[in-house]
């Protein structure tokens, strides 16, 4: 099957702490990926330092072919001994996932991983085995398309101890939670977010300790073929276009003289869509099997500006409720943040003729960047992009 | 306005108005049961006209006993009380069918007359006899039977009249009260003429303060003088001033004193505008808790009043709502609970379950909502209780799975945790706030002269250009309706309450842009 790896974690700090003691990693090799959460003793510097090690030396072994017991007794044997508690420890779960769908999970001490699949939890078979001094849970299980795998730190169980709830946010509870909250279509940022935010609220904004979801998703590859701007030579409208008609994704036009190529070389009527509200965004057009018209420089700036915000770590749930409004900007930004796995963008350098106003503060080097910036944060999620020139 | 009930006693009547009272409780009771025993077979006009849904069903199910059937009743003696069976009728009429909406097997009003009684107890006999209904089934019906028999409906006044129904007269010299009842019919026997009334000078309690006439005609009412406490007597008093706050009135006995229960209308002038939202709402660990939110639904006050057992009696009642009052005089609220009827709470969870029941947190609700208006406070609103608990008061977003064992509530949507004992009274406080900040949605769809804009409800279509220059045409279009409509508030009345709810909404528009979402239709 033609899949996606899709994965996001993010961190709630312990209040008053300025470093996490959680660090996850993920790493991307060949059709298998990396994920490791760990967990260290304590919080502030100590704990940082401890998670850190783990996760790098585990993600960094695996990724480069050591089997999972030999990097587990490698962390073991070289992480720092605590001086006021005599104990290197540091608590992780490593999920190994290949594109077939294949999962290796081995879990120390971390609250289970949660596996959803069409909003229920999958009970997955546990053994528990031996490896150094260390009990470890090692599974083998088979992940489907939709599927999604929750791990966790335990800030998250101790969610509102003593505070909003007795004896804290229970794993039984959690996965409650998630089933009740788990869409089909949800991006695996959109759950991570989801669950901090409860684990924040549940602590009452006060975490008592360092809070980490890593949310791994498996979903259909959708890869997305943008246009942007017209070619330096006119000549290669004809080729560009039909190429770009032909690719088997979803497909976006950016820039009015770009969607009058596409119109003009595909035969297809090129209407304004009329937007009712006054965004402040340019409107988008519709051209038959084109699923996304918009304006050039201007949309892709204020796509940018979404795109940032979505993925900060410091942006308060509040702000992405209405994130995405029906405007082209909100519409692109959904289209490459959720919608596609892959990004192939097809750069035109002809100048044009409208952005020559020197009181425009736009220039061809803007629409450039604006593609480099959208491309960094693909890639940080993880997709693969592509820019071409032309 | 707020009705309030003067209860009065008729002081001493002799053994002649004693047999006159008796007998017109009983003509109006019997007739009263000829009504509903002839529209029982004949229920589909009743509930043909509920199901319209349009406003004044009372009125409405007024206008259904035709004169035919009114006739009829003559033979009760009842001519007097002809308006007032009718109206009583349909008060009860409207009370049965709200009470189906949510029982479907609420049993019919029924008035037993003892031949009524007699009548039905047979036949409940003979079904027995023929298998129809079996030993339970017997014991059911027979019980019913008892419950209901003996039990007399109060003799209704529909008016306050000088010249039928009832008035109160007032006898200066001595400064006492009397009733002058009109309970006899033109022709009835019992009519007597020239009593002598002493040295009492009465005068009507109207605006003419006119005096009872004194002649030998032979009348058709009596006149009972009455006996009151002090708090009633300042309350009459106040009726010499203003004789229009007597409204309709109740003839009742009660252990063998009569009493005259009268309905009296409070104006109350609204002192000061609200500057907070109350919200009110049940409880799982208190009988009620409530929240008080500045204009911007900025949280300013909470609380909850504690469950006992004093408080679902009448006395208790009274205190717990007198608290209420006084917590929203306190913070000059605007009071916004809900009903519970057909659409509940939906408080009780699996075994947690609320202190108040719903019934006794209506009447809490009531008497709240008439004591607010005594003290001044703006008219409390009862809005919608659908979501008051699970509704995120942070996103919005309403599911019952946002509701979670141990009275929690965390959002699906946005993670917001919090206790349902807060978060309910807080949705109710901002209801108001909420429904301003929702838009009227107008529908557009292509047709081949242009886009055309319209919402239904409120009848309003237009054809604008496909340009945002004929959006910017639309949105004028909408302003200059709007103040078309302001202009003839006073023709637009009638239609359906989602008509009526949908121009209100529509009048009230400050800013078409920001208040009208347009969509797509297809």
């Amino acid at each position: 099957m033609s899949v996606f790896i899709e994965t996001n974690s993010e961190s709630l700090f312990k209040h008053g702490e300025e470093l996490c003691g959680d660090k996850v990693e993920i790493v991307r090799k060949g059709d298998v990926t990396t994920i490791v959460l760990a967990d260290g003793l304590g919080s502030g510097v100590k704990a940082n330092i401890l998670s850190t090690l783990t996760s790098k030396i585990a993600a960094t072994m695996l990724s480069e072919g050591a089997d999972i017991y030999e990097t587990v007794e490698t962390v073991a044997s070289t992480l720092p001994v605590c001086a006021e508690r005599g104990l290197a420890y540091c608590t992780f779960t490593i999920l190994r996932v290949n594109t077939d769908g294949k999962a290796h999970m081995v879990e120390f001490d971390n609250p289970q991983a949660i596996i959803l699949r069409a909003g229920k939890e999958v009970p997955v078979e546990k053994k528990e085995i031996t490896i150094g001094d260390k009990q470890v849970l090692e599974s083998r299980f088979t992940m489907q398309e939709g599927d999604m795998c929750l791990a966790f730190s335990d800030g998250a169980i101790h969610a509102g101890v003593g505070q909003t709830l007795n004896f804290g946010w229970q794993r039984d509870n959690i996965v409650e939670y998630a089933c009740r909250a788990y869409r089909k279509d949800m991006p695996a940022r959109a759950m991570t977010k989801l669950m901090l935010s409860a684990c924040n609220s549940l602590y009452d904004g006060r975490p008592g300790d360092d809070t980490t979801f890593v949310t791994t998703r498996i979903r259909h590859a959708q890869p997305a073929f943008i246009m942007v701007g017209p070619p330096v030579d006119p000549s290669r409208d004809k080729e560009l276009v039909e190429r770009f008609l032909k690719a088997d994704g979803i497909k976006v036009v950016c820039g009015g003289t770009t969607s009058q190529i596409v119109s003009r070389v595909s035969g297809r009527d090129l209407r304004v869509k009329i937007d009712y509200k006054d965004t402040g965004v340019p409107p988008t057009g519709i051209i038959e099997g084109i699923d996304l018209v918009t304006e050039g420089v201007v949309t892709l700036a204020k796509a940018y500006e979404i795109m940032k915000i979505y993925m900060s770590e410091e942006s308060e749930m509040e702000e992405l409720f209405d994130i995405f409004k029906q405007d082209g900007a909100s519409r692109l930004a959904r289209l490459l943040l959720e919608d596609c796995t892959s990004a192939h963008f097809t750069v035109g350098r002809a100048a044009n003729p409208a952005h020559q106003n020197p009181d425009l503060p736009i220039d061809l080097s803007l629409k450039l960047r604006m593609v480099k910036d959208i491309a960094k944060i693909l890639r940080q999620m993880g997709k693969e992009v592509e820019v071409e020139y032309c | 306005m707020v009705i309030r009930t003067l209860v009065l006693k008729l002081h001493r009547p002799t053994a002649a108005k004693r047999l006159l009272l008796d007998q017109a409780i009983m003509r109006y009771n019997r007739a009263l049961s000829y009504l509903f025993e002839h529209t029982q077979d004949n229920m589909e006009t009743v509930l043909k006209e509920m199901q319209g849904g349009r406003a004044h069903l009372t009125r409405r199910i007024m206008g259904l006993l035709k004169k035919e059937l009114m006739d009829k009743l003559n033979v009760f003696g009842v001519q007097p009380f002809k308006d007032a069976l009718k109206m009583d009728y349909a008060m009860m009429m409207v009370a049965w069918l709200s009470l189906r909406r949510t029982q479907r097997k609420a049993r019919y009003p029924q008035v037993l007359d003892e031949e009524l009684f007699e009548r039905r107890f047979w036949e409940t006999i003979r079904e027995f006899d023929d298998g129809m209904i079996g030993r339970d089934g017997l014991k059911a019906r027979v019980n019913r039977l008892y419950n209901g028999y003996g039990i007399s409906k109060p003799l209704f006044f529909g008016r306050y009249a000088k010249n039928r129904d009832y008035c109160l007269l007032y006898d200066e010299e001595h400064d006492r009260f009397y009733a002058k009842l009109y309970l006899l019919n033109v022709k009835a026997p019992e009519r007597r003429g020239g009593i002598a009334r002493g040295s009492c000078r009465l005068r009507y309690v109207t605006a003419d303060r006119a005096l009872l006439e004194e002649d030998n005609r032979r009348e058709r009412y009596i006149v009972a003088p009455l006996s009151f406490g002090k708090e009633q007597e300042a309350v009459l008093k106040e009726g010499l001033q203003n004789p229009g706050i007597f409204k309709t009135a109740r003839l009742l006995r009660k252990n063998g004193a009569y009493y005259l229960s009268v309905n009296i209308a409070c104006e109350c002038r609204q002192k000061e505008r609200s500057e907070t939202y109350m919200g009110i709402v049940r409880s799982l660990k208190e009988a009620v808790r409530y929240a008080v939110v500045d204009r911007k639904g900025i949280p300013v006050a909470e609380g909850g009043l504690p469950y006992g057992e004093k408080i679902t009696t009448k006395n208790g009642m009274h205190a717990a709502a007198n608290e209420l009052v006084r917590v929203a005089q306190e913070y000059k609220s605007h009071i916004v609970s809900y009903r519970m009827g057909n659409i509940g709470d939906k408080l009780t969870y699996g075994a947690e379950r609320a202190r108040l029941t719903a019934g006794t947190f209506n009447q809490l609700m009531a008497m709240v909502n008439y004591k607010a208006e005594l003290k001044g406070l703006k008219k409390p609103v009862f809005v919608s209780p659908r979501g008051i608990f699970t509704t995120c008061p942070r996103c919005g977003t309403n599911t019952q799975r946002n509701r979670f064992p141990g009275g929690r509530m965390i959002c699906v949507k946005c993670g917001c945790a919090g206790d349902i004992e807060k978060n309910g009274p807080l949705n109710a406080a901002r209801r108001l706030l909420k429904y301003r900040g929702t838009t009227l949605l107008f529908y557009a769809k292509k047709t081949e002269a242009g886009l055309l804009i319209h919402n239904d409800v409120l009848r309003l279509a237009y054809l604008a250009e496909p340009t945002q220059e004929g959006i910017k045409g639309f949105f004028k279009f909408v302003e200059e309706k709007v103040r078309e409509m302001k202009r003839q508030q006073d023709r637009l009345c009638g239609g359906t309450a989602r008509e009526v709810s949908y121009r209100k909404r529509f009048m009230n528009i400050q800013s078409a842009r920001d208040e009208i979402s347009i969509v797509d239709e297809e």
